[in-house]
């Protein structure tokens, strides 16, 4: 009985730390299956985080948070198609600017907003979100699946990244493919970020994402740009994550093991999930072009 | 004429800068031919056919297309007024299948659902009326090369286009894929459809085009109906002078020194492999190996070269080669050349241990540009300028750049594989001069090609490969055509 009762609450904790992952990697997944290399995910998703954090608080509502994710993931992402597409900057070096920028701007408006650096306010307990963005994460992943394969659209999101010529050749704009990619890329992660901040917390936090915009990059590679593998990928991660949270504080014997080193697993199981077992995984041929 | 052509060039030009790449040029199509466009690269074919499709604008001039004039800004306006293009890169993406790749074509509103079920039925009824064999639920990767060019032709005719421009179609097709094509284009010339092709194979004209048009230096230098030519004055035409009849040798093979032995070797490589290989190439002498891509010719390649690319303990047999050995890749983007670096870091590639080049761990980069200016002069590749970008020299540079690197190292041992693949008709005779001048210094050259005119001309015997085995060999005196072909096919 109490083995269940683990097993459960493992599972419904792996579900819950998912969420943010699958949101950001699903941003990552627009943007590059459209070509154009995202790390900027954990800026995305910071300015998301922090938007939802704000205005839910703000308003006491977390709607209304989310709201304010979509308009600021909207907002970065197309900051960021405009460099990347518009101006043909450099792809990697943008996005990590982007993620600078973030981390700079965000203390900047907590200290004249709050007059601190730190958190922000915390919602109170029952107005923030008790399921809603994990059932949304799910939906969103079958809603992208089947887009994606079975819409005109979907088509031209696939040759965008892949043979972006053909696509001109058919009529169609890659610009303003990529422009709707990388936007909507922006939403996306935003919403990973205020999962964070309005689900799994009720509130702001310095660096709260602590590198899942990257993680959920990694995910997507594992799952070869694929929607539902990379959300399968987002859930080992995300167990890897639980197992870790529940590990804390664990003895061998009389020793305790350092909380640090037990908070790596999820970071290494990336690793060996990226070094290890990634068989073949082939990049959209024009990502980065 | 009553009937108005189907396409009309009258006084067109376009210009770039300085360069005319087409200067006044006029021409016309009679509706339901084929007819060839041929010329050397940069003689302005191309440029002629971009301005068809609606790729460029003309500077000056008018097209007409059944005596109406038209202006296209895009390709889109050109594919409206039922012209279609295959580009000689395909615009198809590899991962997703043929029926995708045609899809993505056809217009619709983003977010509603792709007809596959319906447009496959259409395809495969319009696929069988001009008698293709297409699986449409194929991913394009998993399609040779000729299938892949029909996916394009068969993309094009469900616009129900009446006008096909092919660029450079036979390039990348094995000989009976060229057939095949050739087929299937009479039928659609047959069924009322007006078919260009841009070509530089003389032979191919003769065989295909009912009329044909001759570019020279961005001008039509020439216009005659196929029937009232052959291939010699359409090489004079295109380049403007008789083609030099290559000499007789006067050097003879040394029948005594070989200097490369293939004893009992086989050896496999990917899904396919070569077994009980036996040859001897001697000094002053050129050993052809005949042979569609795909039998084994990269394996022989790398048995010499590179035996650890081949499948583990695969390999069997020995290789004996004495002196340096030397070779031009069969794909030079692919294996021989990084394509973004400058043209002097690329001549360096494979001498980079040369301490004519190097000190210590330091490249000599002054002697290296020096060293390379002169090769560029001395075989004449332009611009001579070793700064540049790789890929900014045209094929036929690019090509001598790569022979010029391997044949001024003076090897005794020459691997060339496909060494004209994708270049004009100047720099053919270049390269094939040079092989001839290698060998007469006494080198001894394996020539792996898929040309026949190449080997007949070059070689003092033909071995044939034909699924990883040598099935026939012919000396210089049994040299003949059908012959070679049928072998190559692997009939007898």
């Amino acid at each position: 009985m109490e083995f269940m009762l683990l097993v459960f609450s493992l599972l419904f904790a792996t579900l819950r730390l998912a969420t943010p992952l699958i949101f950001a990697s699903m941003g990552g997944f627009m943007s590059e299956r459209s070509g154009v290399v995202n790390v900027a995910l954990e800026g995305f998703m910071l300015a998301g985080a922090f938007a939802g954090a704000v205005v839910g608080y703000s308003f006491d509502s977390a709607w209304l948070g989310w709201g304010a994710a979509l308009i600021a993931g909207l907002a970065m992402g197309a900051f960021y198609a405009f460099f990347t597409i518009e101006l043909k900057a450099d792809q990697i070096i943008t996005g990590m600017a982007v993620n600078l920028l973030v981390m700079g701007l965000i203390p900047f408006i907590t200290k004249i907003l709050y007059s601190s650096t730190g958190s922000t306010p915390a919602l109170l307990l029952e107005d923030r979100f008790r399921f809603e963005p994990m059932l949304m994460a799910f939906i969103l992943v079958t809603a992208l699946t089947y887009w994606l394969y079975k819409t005109r659209s979907g088509l031209w999101l696939l040759f965008a990244g892949e043979h972006p010529e053909a696509l001109v050749a058919s009529g169609v704009s890659v610009r303003k493919v990529r422009w709707a990619a990388v936007s909507l890329s922006g939403v996306f992660a935003a919403w990973g970020g205020t999962s964070l901040s309005l689900f799994l917390a009720s509130s702001y936090s310095p660096m709260m994402t602590g590198g899942r915009g990257f993680m959920a990059l990694a995910a997507l590679i594992f799952g070869k740009w694929r929607p539902l593998p990379a959300f399968l990928a987002c859930l080992l991660f995300a167990f890897a994550d639980a197992v870790q949270i529940r590990l804390q504080g664990m003895h061998i014997g009389n020793f305790e093991i350092p909380v640090q080193f037990i908070q790596i697993l999820p970071y290494v199981v990336t690793i060996i999930a990226l070094a290890g077992f990634i068989g073949k995984s082939r990049a959209p041929k024009a990502l980065g072009k | 004429m009553t009937i108005p052509a189907a396409i009309e060039f009258k006084g067109v030009s376009k210009f770039f800068g300085e360069v005319h790449a087409n200067s006044d040029v006029s021409f016309y199509v009679a509706k339901g031919s084929i007819h060839g466009i041929v010329g050397e690269n940069g003689a302005g074919k191309s440029t002629a056919m971009k301005i068809l499709f609606g790729l460029y604008q003309p500077d000056a001039g008018q097209v007409f297309l059944n005596g109406k004039p038209v202006a296209f800004s895009s390709p889109i306006d050109a594919m409206n007024a039922k012209v279609g293009m295959v580009h000689q890169h395909f615009m198809l993406a590899e991962p997703y299948t043929a029926l995708d790749n045609i899809l993505l074509q056809q217009k619709g509103s983003a977010f509603s659902l792709l007809p596959r079920k319906e447009q496959k039925a259409r395809l495969q009824s319009l696929a069988e009326h001009y008698g293709f064999s297409i699986n449409l639920d194929s991913l394009v990767e998993d399609l040779s090369v000729g299938e892949q060019q029909r996916i394009e032709i068969l993309k094009i005719l469900s616009q129900d286009s009446e006008i096909l421009i092919l660029d450079e179609p036979s390039a990348v097709l094995t000989p009976q894929e060229v057939q095949d094509l050739f087929k299937n284009l009479r039928r659609l010339r047959d069924e009322g459809k007006t078919i260009l092709i841009i070509t530089h194979k003389l032979k191919e004209v003769m065989s295909l085009t009912d009329a044909v048009t001759v570019f020279r230096a961005g001008k039509v230098v020439g216009h005659k109906k196929t029937v009232d030519t052959n291939c010699e004055d359409l090489a004079e035409m295109m380049v403007g002078r008789r083609p030099q009849k290559p000499q007789e040798r006067s050097t003879t093979v040394d029948e005594k020194s070989p200097i490369l032995k293939f004893e009992n070797v086989s050896a496999s490589l990917g899904n396919h492999s070569v077994a009980n290989i036996n040859f001897t190439l001697h000094r002053r002498e050129i050993l052809g190996i005949a042979g569609v891509e795909g039998n084994g010719q990269d394996i022989i390649i790398r048995a010499l070269l590179d035996k650890s690319a081949l499948k583990k303990s695969s390999f069997v047999g020995t290789v004996t080669s004495t002196g340096l050995v030397g070779s031009f890749p069969e794909d030079r983007l692919r294996f021989g050349v990084l394509p973004s670096r400058p043209i002097y870091e690329n001549f360096l590639l494979g001498q980079q241990y040369n301490p004519q080049f190097r000190r210590g761990i330091f490249l000599k980069v002054r002697q290296i540009i020096s060293r390379t200016q002169e090769i560029m002069n001395a075989y004449d590749v332009r611009p001579h300028n070793p700064l540049l970008p790789f890929e900014k020299l045209s094929g036929g540079n690019q090509q001598k750049l790569v022979v010029a690197r391997t044949l001024s190292q003076k090897p005794d041992v020459v691997i060339a594989a496909q060494p004209t693949r994708g270049v004009d008709i100047g720099a053919v005779e270049f390269i094939h001069g040079e092989i001839r001048k290698a060998r007469d210094e006494g080198a001894g050259i394996l020539l792996i090609s898929s040309e026949l005119d190449e080997l007949m001309t070059l070689s003092d015997r033909i071995l044939v490969l034909y699924k990883g085995k040598i099935v026939a060999e012919f000396t210089r005196k049994e040299f003949d055509e059908v012959a070679l072909g049928t072998s190559m096919g692997g009939g007898r």
